[in-house]
């Protein structure tokens, strides 16, 4: 009787530890509610739905990469160069100062999107090349691409005749597909989410319920084991990478419209608060371990206390602290983890 | 209650056996997990990470409070 008493406090210990920072992070919440009650409305929930969901997308690729034992750095990056080229193509026709003036009627809305998706998979198969064929660590190629990127956008964005100004003033048709919501009543709902639900969905059947997401789950827990069973492991990260940068792409393109206004600062940092979503939310450093619900999570969750630190006027600088120490926090849980199943 | 005992006794000499391997179940084998040959180098034990990520949490908790009185 004693023993099996035992066996439920270890239980009840493991599950407490297992999902010891979604307790953390969701007593935090309870103390901003606390002290701020009016946190909790309907206007807030809605702006923290909208502002996690180009970064759930995001996130939803760069946790294929991790998956498979990878990272991307040039994840943020990559957003804000082809976020400025959806931008430049869909400047409203009225605005004088558009970077291309010679587009009078506005273009249709999918060509910016499919022209965002390539350029975003460009890059991202650059990294996939790098680790796939030339065995380079992710993390420097993702680097190295980034600075690329970066690079790319500032001189995008500086051949302007009127030099380096926002790309602003953009079609309505693209903020209303954008920005707009459903009317749920009691609440509206951003169209934002509804594209998240899309790809979150896609994304799932592909890892799931697809050959390429078997192949992707046994690479990231193990790439010999992989290789030798058979397993094409040069195709499956370059898919992986491919499938990233498609998912980039359409997260540029959203982003760019729910700013409104885009500089060669967006994008800065993305890459981080997506990993961070997804480590918070069980996708493991060591590879093989994910799932999209998990993700999604984390990224919400890590929204909502970005979004509550700045409701509550907490110091900027003292947020990059916070959110480091929830990133070492999710790392160290991580790695218990993987030490007590040892 | 027995056939319990029994069981659980056995459950623990086998971990007792596993625990008295050096190797950690190490085979050898190029096929080892990725994750052994990444986590290979990690020197704490399972007791000394609860230490880390108790600290780390007393962390976090002092740069939210920081946070909101600052």
């Amino acid at each position: 009787m004693e023993k099996i008493k035992k066996l439920d406090i270890d239980k009840l210990k493991k599950g407490l530890l297992n999902n010891a920072l979604l307790i953390i992070l969701g007593f935090m919440l309870i103390v901003v509610i606390c002290i701020s009650p009016s946190f909790i409305s309907i206007n807030n929930i809605t702006n923290i739905l909208r502002q996690a969901s180009t970064r759930g997308i995001l996130a939803l690729g760069i946790a294929a990469v991790i998956i498979i034992q990878g990272t991307d750095l040039s994840a943020g990056r990559i957003l804000g160069c082809c976020a400025a080229i959806s931008a430049s193509l869909l400047q409203a026709t009225t605005y004088a100062s558009r970077m291309y003036p010679q587009i009078t009627n506005g273009l249709p809305l999918f060509i910016p999107l499919l022209i965002s998706i390539i350029v975003a998979v460009l890059f991202s198969l650059l990294n996939g090349f790098g680790v796939a064929y030339l065995h380079m660590h992710a993390f420097i190629v993702s680097l190295g691409t980034q600075l690329i990127a970066f690079g790319s956008t500032c001189i995008y964005i500086d051949s302007q005749k009127g030099g380096a100004q926002p790309l602003s003033t953009l079609d309505p048709r693209y903020l209303n597909l954008v920005k707009g919501s459903f009317n749920l009543g009691f609440m509206q709902l951003p169209y934002l989410v509804v594209y998240l639900f899309i790809c979150a969905v896609v994304v799932y059947i592909l890892w799931n319920k697809t050959v390429f997401g078997k192949n992707m789950y046994a690479f990231g827990g193990n790439p010999a084991a992989a290789a030798v069973s058979g397993i094409n492991t040069k195709l499956t990260v370059m898919l992986v990478f491919l499938v990233a940068g498609v998912l980039y792409g359409i997260s540029a393109f959203l982003e760019a419209a729910r700013i409104g206004s885009v500089t060669t600062t967006v994008g800065f940092n993305y890459e981080f608060d997506a990993m961070s979503g997804c480590v918070i939310g069980g996708v493991s450093w060591a590879g093989g371990v994910g799932t999209i619900p998990g993700v999604l999570l984390g990224v919400v969750l890590l929204q909502t206390i970005n979004y509550s630190l700045t409701y509550l006027n907490v110091n900027p600088y003292l947020q990059y602290i916070i959110k480091g120490i929830i990133i070492i926090l999710a790392v160290a849980i991580d790695v218990r983890k993987y030490l007590e199943k040892k | 209650m027995m056939k319990k005992r029994g069981y659980m006794t056995s459950g623990t000499s086998a971990l007792r056996v596993k625990s008295e391997r050096t190797d950690g179940g190490r085979t050898g084998h190029p096929a080892e997990s990725a994750r052994d040959h990444l986590y290979s180098k990690i020197g704490f034990t399972v007791r000394q990470m609860d230490i880390i990520i108790a600290s780390l949490i007393v962390l976090l908790a002092a740069a939210f409070i920081a946070g909101l009185f600052l």
